[in-house]
């Protein structure tokens, strides 16, 4: 029976489609926590007096900051800053692996960590040597060096369902030898599975860093922990009930967090939506105490347009100093031009001391971008950087006014950039929308131009990339991919750089690759392998995945990479139960 | 009123399945959707005191389970490769409607993740208007829109696919 979206069918229909798999409600409420009984909301007279209350309080403290603060400055028109001339050049070399965290100092010498493991180089990429030793297939959050060997990986923790559950603290990995030798730590204080999220955690080098821990359950209390050692030992600096330093009945602590020293510290967490809880812009928190008292502190008004109250946000901390920085980014309604949903303009606080007090904001460069991480990055209160998209802007007044630096090759998403001095700098970045960062670039001139690093693992691209493309042959090949029968298609743009097109290459999303042959070419059958390659992306199945392949409707035996690329070639594969079912064959729109 | 961990559990069971139907429409991806209702409903359970009454328990956290879709959706935007995966077939279906069903989840999957929110709210949940607006946080008004537009949007999708 075909759907028609009958509103009389599309109900039913709807109910087979998200049909839950079995067991779910005891899985769901299996790792649910015993607790004492709680309260309901109060009711409506006493919400009006605590609203008051809560009313009265924001006014004076609204008027002491305007004794102690201007009023928020006007917001400067950052979208209106030119964009970084584009960058022509051919296209850089893609890692096998996503490069999920890199730290470079300067005179060539960085680290990088891959699901395949840590590697370091001392040349600028041209020479790289493995450390391996720590496991890092749960998720990187990031690789800290110096001084001297240190070195430190602090890697996420998965939840994983058990009597007792696994604990959630990140793990630390840690070599003071230069990566030769390495120990795993575990911070104390993980607890069970109410947290899903990640601890705050604030790591300022490979020797110290804070992390707030709670014991589980629904027990209020946090801690603030803090190492000096590279998270060998953890001293316990301080305790806080999560409820009163939020000021909501919210036992579960998460968000942004810093620590300046051992007192000054600034945690930012997120908001709430829906029914029943109040639009919640997020919030910023100060302590003074090391984290034993945290004060809500006052944010100027983010302007007329910009959701304030479904944000993502990062703070930032100079490398030698300076006003802090807190970017946020509300969930706006437009689309990039894959369909994908893209955030509102950035827009950025400062704070002079300590984050007790914010100025701003101010207007970044740039649409928002993609969804994803905000990029900002600080040295000192005369050196900022801002990267969206491919662009990066410098500013030498944090964040006033901001001018084009340079720009990274297209398409090229850049995930992180970091600077250690004025001119050196790296970044990290996709080679297309939709890949994870996969590839590595180096400043030497502040950010004006970027070289390419070669990776450790790059991937030998067998194809080649005209800069003026003159194909003696062209013609196209179909590929979809379906996993248990959820559709993959490749998307627009693969194999299109700003400087060359590749012999594969495709145009649109509906998984038409278009094969464009040189004259000298002619005759040469490319394979999946190569489109692959140009795309940057492995589709091999998981160990012990049934794989079956489909060319032009028959099966295909033997490795899929192989699979030659001929003229409307209609390639499925389909990672199934062991019930593959013969996909229907595409159908050429005319003119391809 | 109290609720204690055994209220609360009576509460939240029968609204699993639907928490977990919202969260797949809007994910696309099982294990994703599975892992957003187990995490929806603790957060429920620890916010629990903001619930003005048990009536409003669904709506409630149907909003929470949306909120949480987004958040994974905000955070996965760079995944390598990120395969939308259908329910398991079974083998005594009929082929044409197992590929009707693949139409029909190919076209849903090209609705703005608000649109089949809204959808499956409404028709698949047999939620009433009043309710599908509080969980979007918009007016009724737009909901009864959003809906309308969203099987607009639908039919030539499906038209398009059948025809394929």
């Amino acid at each position: 029976m075909k759907p028609n979206a009958d509103p009389g069918t599309l109900g039913p229909d709807l109910l087979d489609l998200t049909e839950p798999p079995g067991g779910l409600e005891d899985r769901v409420l299996a790792g649910f926590p015993a607790a004492g009984t709680r309260r309901m909301r109060p009711g409506r007279r006493r919400q009006w007096a605590l609203g008051a209350v809560a009313l009265l309080m924001a006014a004076v403290t609204v008027a002491a900051l305007l004794v102690v603060r201007p009023p928020a400055a006007h917001v400067e028109t950052g979208a209106s800053v030119p964009r970084p001339a584009a960058v022509v050049q051919a296209p850089p070399p893609v890692s096998s692996h996503v490069i999920a965290a890199a730290s470079f100092t300067g005179q060539g010498n960085g680290w990088i960590a891959q699901s395949a493991g840590v590697s370091a180089t001392a040349d600028g990429g041209r020479h790289w040597t493995a450390h391996p030793g720590p496991d890092l297939s749960s998720g990187v959050l990031g690789i800290w060096t110096g001084p001297g060997d240190e070195v430190l990986v602090v890697t996420r923790q998965r939840f994983v369902p058990g009597d007792p559950p696994a604990e959630l603290s990140p793990v630390f990995w840690r070599s003071i030898d230069g990566g030769a030798h390495w120990r795993e730590l575990r911070p104390p204080g993980g607890g069970p599975p109410q947290a899903f999220q990640a601890y705050p955690l604030w790591v300022k080098d490979a020797r110290e860093a804070w992390l707030v821990t709670q014991s589980g359950g629904l027990d209020p209390v946090a801690t603030v922990r803090h190492t000096t050692d590279g998270g060998q030992t953890w001293q316990q600096q301080a305790t806080f009930d999560v409820r009163a330093a939020l000021g909501r009945d919210e036992s579960v602590v998460q968000g942004e967090l810093v620590f300046l020293d051992s007192r000054r510290g600034v945690l930012q967490t997120g908001g709430s939506t829906g029914p029943d809880f109040p639009p919640e812009p997020p919030s910023v928190l100060a302590t003074a105490d090391g984290g034993a008292h945290w004060t809500k502190v006052h944010l100027p008004q983010a302007p007329p347009g910009i959701d304030s109250t479904n944000q993502a946000g990062a703070l930032v901390v100079p490398t030698h100093g300076g006003d802090l920085a807190l970017v946020l980014q509300g969930v706006g309604t437009g689309r990039d031009a894959s369909g994908a949903a893209k955030l509102s303009p950035a827009y950025v606080y400062s704070s002079p001391d300590g984050g007790l007090h914010w100025v701003g904001p101010r207007a970044l460069p740039g649409d928002g971008g993609p969804l994803g991480n905000v990029h900002l990055t600080a040295l000192d209160d005369t050196h900022w950087w801002w990267a969206v998209g491919t662009d990066v802007y410098f500013s030498s007044d944090r964040g006033r006014h901001w001018s084009p630096a340079g720009a990274l090759p297209n398409p090229a998403q850049i995930s992180d950039l970091r600077f250690s001095t004025a001119t050196d700098g790296w970044a990290r970045a996709a080679n297309m929308a939709g890949n994870g960062p996969n590839t590595l670039f180096l400043t030497s001139d502040g950010g004006r131009t970027w070289s390419a690093v070669e990776p450790p693992d790059p991937i030998r691209v067998r194809v080649g990339c005209d800069a003026v493309p003159a194909p003696a042959v062209t013609y196209h090949v179909h590929l979809s991919y379906l996993a248990s029968g959820g559709l993959l298609l490749p998307p627009a743009g693969v194999g299109v750089t700003s400087g060359c097109r590749y012999w594969l290459s495709t145009r649109d999303a509906a998984g038409v690759i278009t094969v464009d042959l040189p004259q000298a070419q002619k005759g040469v059958v490319l394979t999946l392998g190569d489109f692959l390659d140009v795309w940057a992306t492995d589709i091999q199945p998981q160990p012990g995945q049934p794989v079956a392949v489909f060319v032009n409707g028959q099966r295909y035996q033997g490795d899929p990479r192989a699979i030659p690329l001929r003229e409307h070639a209609d390639i499925v594969i389909e990672i199934d139960d062991g019930n593959p079912t013969q996909p229907p064959p595409f159908h050429w729109p005319p003119g391809l | 009123v109290e609720v204690d961990e055994t209220r609360f559990q009576e509460l939240a069971r029968p609204q699993i399945r639907s928490a977990y139907r919202l969260a797949y429409s809007m994910l696309r991806n099982p294990q994703e959707a599975e892992d957003v209702v187990q995490e929806s409903v603790l957060r429920a359970w620890s916010r629990v005191g903001q619930l003005r009454s048990p009536e409003t328990f669904r709506p409630w956290l149907l909003a929470i389970v949306a909120n949480e879709c987004r958040r994974v959706m905000r955070s996965r935007w760079w995944s390598v490769l990120r395969l939308e995966e259908l329910p398991a077939r079974t083998v005594d279906e009929p082929a044409d409607w197992v590929t009707g069903r693949l139409d029909l989840w190919q076209a849903m999957g090209r609705l703005r993740p608000d649109d089949r929110t809204a959808l499956v709210l409404h028709y698949a949940l047999d939620l009433p208007l009043e309710e599908v607006a509080s969980i979007l946080r918009i007016s009724k008004g737009a909901t009864k829109s959003r809906i309308h537009r969203a099987v607009l949007r639908l039919r030539p999708l499906l038209a398009l696919e059948v025809e394929a």
